[in-house]
């Protein structure tokens, strides 16, 4: 009997539901994925995180945008989000 | 400046972020009021963000320290042998390059020592190219040594 089959289904679903998170974040481009886990999971500013990733403040402002909407797109199809 | 978050949607997550002014995201407040487009795509953001904050840290790997500090030095190798010289001068490559070198100095050798081997003959035959084409002269060439003798037979008066 394999793991997944003993769990509840609401915590099989959210550790599916990170799984597809993890890998969509795996697929935005390296500087997206770092300036958006350094503010989503760390909470560096933007001055900060342009510090560490060596980037404008706006340039991160963007990076960030963009990386939310990437994983906005990759996430809605899978976890029924819609667009406007 | 009026904020337009309908044509700059980065201002959405910049409030989002606390990294408006407050004056920026009073305004951009006061258009989500009246703007539903821009109240959903906030809220879609929101969410978004909720879902990448609630994931659980990933744990690096048994062998992680391992691994990384080879990498760093693989990458500090990699930097120190830039230069083909410095390249060619680690491990088993001195070996080859000089394997190499000597094939080709001996392939070098070999083909212009092959043209060097001429004998004398050849060289006295290269002198005399012109005189071969008149081999009769070279053949008879002792008959002029009596050569008075002869023209004096030639005409008996």
């Amino acid at each position: 009997m394999t793991l997944e089959a003993c769990m509840p289904d609401a915590l099989l679903e959210s550790r599916q539901n990170e799984v597809l998170i993890q890998r969509a974040m795996g697929q935005l481009p390296e500087e997206q994925r770092a300036a958006l886990l350094l503010r989503a999971t760390e909470g560096f500013s933007y001055q900060e995180i342009g510090r560490q990733i060596n980037r404008p403040e706006n340039h991160v402002k963007t990076l960030i945008h963009r990386g939310r909407q990437r994983m906005k797109q990759l996430l809605g199809a899978h976890l029924g989000k819609n667009d406007p | 400046m009026t904020l337009k978050p309908c044509k700059n949607e980065t201002l959405l997550s910049a409030l989002m972020d606390n990294e408006l002014s407050d004056e920026d995201a009073a305004a951009v407040h006061r258009h989500m009021e009246i703007c539903l487009l821009c109240r959903q795509r906030f809220e879609n953001l929101k969410q978004t963000d909720t879902m990448i904050q609630n994931l659980a840290p990933l744990e690096p790997s048994a062998d992680f320290e391992k691994t990384f500090w080879r990498k760093v030095a693989d990458l500090e190798n990699r930097s120190k042998f830039r230069f083909p010289l410095r390249f060619l001068l680690s491990g088993w490559r001195p070996l080859l390059a000089t394997g190499m070198m000597a094939g080709l100095a001996a392939a070098i050798f070999l083909y212009t020592d092959h043209e060097k081997r001429l004998t004398q003959e050849d060289i006295y035959i290269a002198q005399n190219m012109e005189l071969l084409d008149d081999y009769d002269v070279i053949d008879h060439l002792d008959m002029l040594e009596q050569w008075d003798i002869i023209d004096t037979l030639k005409d008996p008066s």
